[in-house]
Order: structure tokens, then C-alpha cells, then sequence
């Protein structure tokens, strides 16, 4: 019971690693806290399902496209709707919101609320002892770690990611070098988004998939990144194994209500004691 | 200035269109309506559906006979419908509505327990009729007004755990999930007791929260007590389905058995067909049925979603319901429709016989009692493998 | 029009527009009215105790969560313990305004973005103790057979007297949210929102201010609560999640935020929506949505914000 246990916690940590990436991100560089993350899991999901069973295309086609859509969807919403509220926290929240009313709407009037399911490309498990470990799983939590370590590598060796870097510490420096920070809140929102996008076209396969499951997405999102640090990756990163290992051992043992208990009394913990996460800056 | 009045203007219009919203039409002189509360947006919409579609089936078919004929005089059968989304507050909001602007005695739905429970003092004070459907054996408790248009666990599952002892006697211990609610709760206790009546070992019995997908804890937990069977209940269907397949993929080969209500089309959606195979379940109805082919044809007129089962029932009660107020000859006195509900049995559903009963679990013989289909998923589709007479 | 005259309106606006929509039940006279205002109440009641952080320029998640305490208080102290309404109501307010104020030195240290994630927890582990603990709270399926609100030995069943007691309950409420926001006490509470240094530099000290700002916002919230219980007779965990906290801030931002009768007329639009998108179910959602958005977008500071710019005063 226990190596599954740590299968299951291992598997969760890696997704939500990716889930929390864009989040965490759009917060480093824009300071708003998009609460219609979620909704863009939701549409990397939705994409998936229109292009394999809609246009037929393979699912190995439609993954990109739909990190992509959803990407493209997040630039065109920096530019209409978020752009004015760059500093102001409140307001860009609010305007979140809204968003994820209006992309829950909308999914519903477009798919109907019908749960929908995408076929999975990978089936089958491996046996490891007398645990059991699901190929397609496995796959999830691969694809999301390569993610992870490509947004690594662009951030770190790209002069886009020193700049990304450079905002997110120190956005005055910059500004008085003569870069506008505003120039990179489109990128930043856009990959933001396909980071979501991509989490939910990799889980489509895995769960059902419906309007509002965007919810349950935000809040996996939403307690890696307070724990983490807002604005903080490898915060994130490291906030993810913790949620996957506590959130897998205390809904095995106790139930799943005491998970959520646990993680929110821990998010409300690290905040009074350490407001910038175990990650560091603010 | 101009601004100022241009502003003025503005708030003007949107004052009347909000008034206008609010009073509401003028009732015509020979319309009857009938009320309809249900989740019709949101998680679980498929079930507040197939109240609206019911109803709306049922109205549109005496209409086009030329109306409803009370005390003589032909009316026009409308259904106003409102959305609940399964929130106690906006029933209750809903239903003062009904009451008060639409001026509605008869009420079909809702599903969710907790809107039940929260309208329940509202509707028998002033006298009107609900036919409902909540899994809660509250219910029923110290009504006059509510009745029960569908059969819970408790009317029919004995018959079902004896025909799983006779058919499939390598079975000898259950697991139950179930929804950590009203609903979950109450038929986890009647399933729990029937199992262990007809001597099965209840080898674990689980609770999970409604937004849960992931299942994976709770499974391996109930996979530790080695079950041969799994029944999963009152889960929502489209849930079950996910569970399903992340116990087979955690390596259970054993039976599931859904005798809290199934809808195959979304299990196997969730499940995938080859996980699902097998399955053993309550049917509403027989999905190989001609009525079942000619509700479907005719709920796709309203709606674009998949069917709910639960769809018969309320088309037969929204029939049983006008037929009442015709024999009744009056729309307003609800007492005298009461009566003639209640006296209508044994009435003729699509699904065959029905008549009231519950007096003995109850205290009321307020609980529709139908026939029930124990059927079972193979390829994906469901086949029903034996009718259980309505008892 | 003479500057007397524009003085004159501008200082009638105000409870002119208040009288109005106070009144607009009683005019349109029908048991649904006076329930749609009962719903106003208490949600205005909810977006005004957000208002009173939002003045201090935090915002709060947790409202919803003090709500739900006030609810489960009065339920409980009237259902089990017996206790009448009158002597229910206060203490529904006052048990969540404890709380607050006992978390308030830990809690308000904490500003900005990170306090909206604070209390957004705080909210949610308050929904989530509701659920967990069946015994005392009955777990997802709530508390039932509420008794009705009664005062003097009179229940108040009839929609109308309950209106009453609502409209007189936000009324007092948004009395004492004026008397907060005047003289000396509104120059404290708007330094708090703006310039704490100065205020420590005139020897205030802004900690217990901000705690006793929070503590009131967590009584009013406490007071929606017990109405919001004793009206509806029957009470459960998610009708004070984040949404029911989001909707409530949301009628802040649309009446306008700052302005004193911002939640009320926020309330009053929002809480009849759905009734104008009734016969469109499916894009009842969507319809909201694109709603919102629109209204951020060319009216972000509110209606009232909008006629207070044309007319240069404040209502």
C-alpha cells in the first residue's frame, strides 16, 4: 500500500508542477492572479476533445494545437483585457473572475454541460511489487516533467528568460535600462496559458471533461503557488512534491475532505509565517 | 447636464425592463401552468433536464390534443421552468417565484436533497403539489403535498441483492461508495442493511465529495479490504464512470454493481467500454425499448444533451399529474387534486404498472412504485437481463 | 442651476436614491418582491462588510466564511440551546467579529495580494470545518427546521415583516459604516487605506485600527448570516463558499466601491439577474459573464461611481 501511495503521490506531483507553472508565471511578471487559470486548463481540454473526435485528427496532433489555441486565446486576453490592470492586483483579479464566468459560459453553450471523454492514446499498466502503476499516468507525468524542464531551459539560457527574470525581480532596474516591462506581459500571459492549456489537454484522456472543471484545477494551481511563493518556480516545483506526497498519504489514510483541510490550514500556515512561500521573493 | 439626462434615460429603460421582468406576463384566460425546479445549468444539469424535457413532453402532447379540458373548458398547458443549480437558496427563490408572480399550484422536481428540504415548508403551507424526486427519507416525513415520483434503493434493492445471491453466488463481499452527502449517506444505510440481510460481508463502505475526479486514495484503501464486488451505488453516473476505470486500472477485477441508478451512455463515457463491461445496475427503463426510442425523439426537441432516464418519470408524472386535474375539474383546489392522485392508482407509465406505496417506510403512501430493470453493460450498451415487478 | 440648488441635490442624492430602492418593495407590493428584497438585504449586508476592508484597500475572501459562522450560530443557539432571536442575532454577529479580532493581530500583518490568498483560505477552511464536523453542524447536508425570526414574542413569517427587519438591520449597518467613515475616525480609517506612515507618525498606531475594521466587517457579515438562517429555515456549507464571497464583491465593484450606497445598488442589480435571463437558461452564464467584463471595462468605478462624475459630489 505504501509503494502505491508514492506511486499516486509521485504522479500528482508532476502534474500539478505543470498546472502551477503558468500561474505562478503570470503573477512573476504581470502581478495579477488569474483566477481563470483554470478555465484555460479547460480549454486545452476542450480543444483536444473538438480535434480528435470533431476533425479526427490524431491525438499526437491535437496536443500541441491545443496548448497552442490555448496560448493564442491567452495573448489575445492580455491584450483586451488585462494589459490595463499591470500593478493593479485587485482590479486584475476582478477582471479574472469575470473571465472565468464568461469561458464557463461559453463552454457550456458551445458543448453542452454533458461530460465528455477523449480516447486515451496510451493503456495498459505496469506492476511494480504488488503496486500498480497506469501507463497513461505515467505518460501525464513524463510529458508534464519535460515541459517542466524546457520552461527551465528557457528561462534560464534565453535572453527572453533573463529579461522574464529581470522583471519578476526587479521590474525598476529594468526600467530604467529602457525596457519596458510591459513589452513581455503578452508573452508571458500567452505561455502562461499554453502551460495551462497543455495540463489540460494531457489530463483529457485521464478524467471526464466538463465546463467547470476548471475549479478543481485552480485550486490544486492555487495552493502549490501560495506554498510555493507567488512568482516563485522552483518554489512551485517544490511545493507540488509536497502537496502530491501529503495530499496522496492523508486522503489514503483519512479521506479526502482531511486533505483539503490539511492543504488549506498548511497554505494559511505558510502565509502568516513565511508570506513569500518556501520559495523566497515576493 | 446632457450627460446627466442621457444617464437618467439609460436607468429609466433599464428600470422598466427590469419592472417589466418582474411583474411578470398576464395570466390568459384558459392557460394552466406547471412549475418545474430543477438543476438546469451546472454539474448534474442532465437530471434537472429531464424534469423540464418531461413535463414539456407531457404538455406538448395534450396540447396538441387541443389542451387540457377543466371542468369542461379546454386550457393551454404551460411549464415555467427555473433553474435551482442545486443551491438550497435559489430553489427557495424559484419557488416563492412560482407561487407568487406565476401563480403555480403544481410543481415538478427537484432532485437535489437539500433544495427539497429547503422548499418543502414554503410548498405545504400554501397547498401546492410537488412531485419530487430527492433520495432523502426526509422526503416524505410529515407531508400532505410532496410525492415521490421515482423509486428509490429502498423500494427495490432487496430484490436485486436476492437476484445478485442467486445469479452470482462466487460474490460474497461488497464495498460501497458513496456521495458524502444526504443522499449518500441515506442509501449507503439501506444498501449497508440489505447487503448484510441477505448475508453478504460489507468488506468497506466509503464516502467522497461530489467535485472529487480523482479517486486513486479512496480506491486503494477499499482494494486493501479485498472485495468481490464493488457497488458504487447513488455516485452520479458520469463519476462512477471515473471511478470505474481507476479501479481497473489499479487492478480490480472484480464485479460493479450500481444499484442506486444507472446511465450507461456516461459510465461507459468515463469508463471506457471495456472497463464498464459487466456491470450490473437499476435500469429506469430498457434502452432497447420502443418508449425509450420514442422519448428520445422526442426529448431531442427540447434539449441537445444525451437523455436521462429519469426523463420517464417525469413525463408520467407530469401525465398522471394533468390527468388529476382534469378528473378533478378544478386547477385551483389542490386539495381536491390531491385527492385524485391519490386515487388515480394503479396508473398505466411507459414503464408499465405503477402505484403508491411507502406508508410502511414512510408513514404516507406518497412513493411512486414502478417497475424496475436490472440490467447489465456489455460493449458498451446496456441490456436489460431481468424485470423486477413493482412490489 | 445655482450652486445652492446643485448643493442642495447633492446632498439629497443620497438618501433620496436610498429611500428609493428601500422602498421599492412596499410600491410594487407583491410577496416575491419583498423576498427579491430580503435577498438584497442580506447580500448587501455581505457586500458591505467586504466594503469596509475594501476601504482599507484589502480585500477579504473570508466574508463568506463569517457568514456561514453567524448562520450556524444563530441556527444552532436558537434551535438547540433555545435562546430567542432577539438575544441570536447580535451574537451571530459578534461570534464571527470575535474570531476576527482574535486573528487580526496575525492576520493583518499579511497585505496585499497575499492577504486575499489568506483569507481565501481562511474562507474555505471554514466551509471545509462545516462539512467535516457532522455532529454539530450536519456536514454537507446542513441544519434543518431553523426557526423563524421573532421579536417581542411575534414571529416574523409574513415576507413583510421580514423585509422590515432586514431593511432596518442594513439600514443600522450602513448608520454605522457612515459614522466609521466621518470626522476624525474617517480620516484614520482613509489613512489606513493611503498613507499608514503618516498615520504613525501622529502617534495612531494602525494595528488595532485594522483589527477592529476587520472585527466590524466580520459582524455585519455575521448578521447576513443569522438572516439569511432564520429566513431561509434551512441552512448548508456551500451556500458560504468562495463564489457566494465573489458574488458579494462583485456587487461592490458594480455599484462602486468606495461610495457608501455602492453595495446596496450593486445588490439591487444583481441580485434580480437571473430573473431577466430566465428564458435564455443555457447563456444565463455566458450572458453574466460578458456582462461583467463589459461593465469593467467602461464603467471601472461603478454606477454610482459614473453619476457621482457627472455631477461632480458625493451621493
Amino acid at each position: 500500500m505504501l509503494t502505491q501511495v508514492l506511486l499516486i503521490a509521485a504522479m500528482s506531483s508532476a502534474l500539478y508542477m505543470l498546472l502551477a507553472l503558468g500561474f505562478t508565471l503570470i503573477f512573476g511578471i504581470l502581478r495579477i492572479v488569474n483566477f481563470a487559470h483554470g478555465e484555460f486548463v479547460m480549454i486545452g481540454a476542450y480543444a483536444v476533445f473538438a480535434l480528435t473526435s470533431g476533425l479526427g485528427l490524431g491525438y499526437a496532433a491535437a496536443l500541441p494545437l491545443a496548448a497552442l489555441l490555448a496560448g493564442g486565446l491567452g495573448l489575445l486576453a492580455e491584450r483586451a483585457l488585462f494589459r490595463r490592470y499591470a500593478g493593479d492586483e485587485l482590479g486584475g483579479m476582478i477582471m479574472s473572475l469575470a473571465l472565468a464566468i464568461t469561458l464557463q459560459g461559453a463552454a457550456a453553450v458551445l458543448f453542452t454541460i454533458d461530460q465528455q471523454s477523449v480516447e486515451r492514446p496510451v493503456t495498459g499498466v505496469l506492476r511494480i511489487g504488488d503496486a500498480v502503476l497506469p501507463k497513461d499516468q505515467l505518460f501525464v507525468a513524463g510529458f508534464a516533467l519535460a515541459a517542466v524542464a524546457a520552461f527551465h531551459l528557457l528561462v534560464q539560457r534565453t535572453r527572453f528568460g533573463l529579461a522574464l527574470r529581470a522583471v519578476a525581480q526587479d521590474p525598476e532596474t529594468l526600467r530604467l535600462q529602457g525596457v519596458s516591462p510591459r513589452r513581455l506581459y503578452p508573452a508571458a500571459f500567452g505561455i502562461g496559458c499554453l502551460l495551462a492549456g497543455l495540463a489540460g489537454a494531457l489530463t483529457a484522456p485521464l478524467y471526464t471533461i466538463h465546463p467547470y472543471m476548471g475549479e478543481t484545477a485552480i485550486l490544486k494551481a492555487f495552493i502549490v503557488v501560495v506554498l510555493g511563493g507567488l512568482g516563485s518556480v522552483p518554489g512551485a516545483i517544490a511545493a507540488s512534491v509536497l502537496l502530491g506526497v501529503t495530499e496522496a498519504a492523508v486522503s489514503t489514510w483519512l479521506g479526502v475532505t482531511a486533505a483539503t483541510l490539511t492543504s488549506f490550514v498548511a497554505v494559511m500556515a505558510i502565509l502568516l509565517v513565511k508570506p513569500t512561500g518556501l520559495g523566497g521573493r515576493a | 447636464m446632457l450627460k446627466v439626462l442621457r444617464l437618467a434615460r439609460r436607468l429609466a429603460v433599464g428600470g422598466v425592463i427590469v419592472a417589466g421582468a418582474l411583474s411578470g406576463p398576464a395570466l390568459a384566460a384558459e392557460t394552466l401552468k406547471i412549475g418545474v425546479v430543477g438543476g438546469l445549468t451546472g454539474p448534474g444539469a442532465a437530471w434537472g433536464l429531464a424534469i423540464d424535457a418531461g413535463a414539456k413532453i407531457a404538455a406538448a402532447e395534450i396540447n396538441a390534443k387541443g389542451g387540457l379540458s377543466i371542468g369542461g373548458k379546454p386550457h393551454t398547458v404551460e411549464v415555467v421552468s427555473y433553474d435551482d443549480q442545486y443551491k438550497a437558496a435559489s430553489a427557495v427563490t424559484a419557488v416563492n417565484r412560482l407561487i407568487d408572480q406565476d401563480e403555480v399550484k403544481f410543481i415538478l422536481g427537484p432532485i437535489g436533497s437539500a433544495s427539497l428540504l429547503a422548499i418543502k415548508p414554503i410548498t405545504e403551507r400554501n397547498k401546492v403539489i410537488l412531485l419530487s424526486n430527492t433520495y432523502t427519507a426526509k422526503a416524505l416525513e410529515n407531508t400532505g403535498y410532496v410525492f415521490r415520483v421515482l423509486p428509490t434503493t429502498q423500494e427495490y434493492n432487496a430484490s436485486f441483492i436476492d437476484w445478485l445471491k442467486t445469479n452470482r453466488p462466487a460474490i460474497r463481499s461488497v464495498a460501497l461508495l458513496s456521495p458524502n452527502d444526504e443522499t449518500g449517506w441515506n442509501s449507503q444505510k439501506v444498501q449497508t442493511e440489505a447487503y448484510g440481510k441477505a448475508g453478504f460481508t460489507i468488506a468497506a463502505a466509503e464516502l467522497f465529495e461530489r467535485q472529487q475526479t480523482d479517486f486513486r486514495a479512496v480506491l486503494t484503501r477499499i482494494l486493501a479490504s479485498k472485495p468481490d464486488a464493488i457497488e458504487l451505488d447513488t455516485t452520479p453516473p458520469p463519476t462512477a464512470g471515473l471511478v470505474v476505470r481507476q479501479a481497473r486500472e489499479l487492478g480490480f477485477s472484480g464485479q460493479f454493481t450500481k444499484f442506486g441508478g444507472v446511465n450507461v451512455a456516461e459510465i461507459v463515457k468515463g469508463a471506457g467500454a471495456e472497463n464498464a463491461e459487466g456491470m450490473l445496475g437499476y435500469f429506469a427503463a430498457d434502452p432497447d425499448s420502443k418508449e425509450w426510442a420514442w422519448l428520445q425523439t422526442e426529448y431531442a426537441k427540447h434539449h441537445p444533451n444525451e437523455m436521462s432516464d429519469f426523463t420517464f418519470f417525469f413525463y408520467d408524472a407530469a401525465k398522471l399529474l394533468l390527468a388529476a386535474i382534469g378528473r378533478a375539474g378544478t386547477a385551483t383546489d389542490t386539495d381536491a387534486v390531491r385527492a385524485q392522485i391519490e386515487q388515480g392508482a394503479p396508473f398505466d407509465t411507459l414503464l408499465g404498472k405503477a402505484f403508491w406505496g411507502g406508508k410502511a417506510a414512510y408513514g404516507i403512501d406518497h412513493q411512486l412504485v414502478t417497475p424496475s430493470f436490472l440490467g447489465e453493460i456489455q460493449k458498451g450498451k446496456g441490456k436489460v437481463i431481468a424485470r423486477l415487478a413493482a412490489q | 442651476m445655482s450652486a445652492r440648488i446643485r448643493s442642495f441635490a447633492a446632498a439629497a442624492a443620497g438618501p433620496a436614491l436610498l429611500a428609493a430602492l428601500v422602498l421599492l418593495p412596499p410600491l410594487l407590493g407583491r410577496p416575491f418582491h419583498y423576498h427579491l428584497g430580503i435577498l438584497v438585504g442580506i447580500n448587501a449586508l455581505l457586500a458591505l462588510s467586504m466594503q469596509v476592508m475594501l476601504r482599507i484597500n484589502q480585500l477579504s475572501l473570508a466574508q463568506a466564511g463569517f457568514m456561514g459562522l453567524g448562520a450556524y450560530a444563530s441556527a444552532l443557539l436558537t434551535r438547540d440551546i433555545g435562546l430567542p432571536f432577539a438575544a441570536a442575532l447580535p451574537l451571530a454577529g459578534l461570534l464571527p467579529a470575535l474570531l476576527a479580532g482574535a486573528l487580526g493581530p496575525v492576520l493583518l500583518r499579511v497585505r496585499g495580494v497575499h492577504f486575499v490568498l489568506l483569507t481565501f483560505a481562511l474562507g474555505e477552511v471554514i466551509v471545509l470545518v462545516f462539512v467535516e464536523w457532522v455532529s454539530l453542524f450536519g456536514g454537507n447536508n446542513g441544519l434543518l427546521d431553523i426557526p423563524p425570526a421573532s421579536l417581542f414574542g411575534t414571529a416574523l413569517r409574513a415576507k413583510p415583516a421580514f423585509y422590515a427587519l432586514t431593511a432596518a438591520t442594513l439600514l443600522a449597518a450602513l448608520a454605522l459604516c457612515r459614522w466609521m467613515t466621518r470626522g476624525e475616525r474617517g480620516m484614520i480609517v482613509a489613512g489606513l487605506a493611503g498613507n499608514e506612515p503618516l498615520l504613525q507618525s501622529l502617534g495612531v498606531d494602525a494595528l488595532p485600527h485594522r483589527c477592529a475594521l476587520f472585527a466590524f466587517s466580520a459582524f455585519l457579515a455575521g448578521l447576513a448570516g443569522s438572516l439569511y438562517a432564520h429566513y431561509f429555515g434551512y441552512i448548508s456549507p456551500e451556500a458560504f463558499g468562495f463564489w457566494t464571497a465573489v458574488n458579494a464583491l462583485i456587487m461592490g465593484v458594480l455599484g462602486g466601491v468606495t461610495l457608501l450606497l455602492g453595495p446596496l445598488t450593486g445588490a439591487v442589480l444583481l441580485v434580480p439577474l437571473p430573473e431577466l435571463f430566465r428564458d435564455a437558461i443555457a447563456y444565463q452564464r455566458l450572458f453574466y459573464g460578458l456582462a461583467l467584463m463589459a461593465l469593467l471595462l467602461f464603467l471601472p468605478r461603478g454606477l454610482l461611481g459614473v453619476l457621482r462624475a457627472s455631477k461632480g459630489s458625493t451621493p
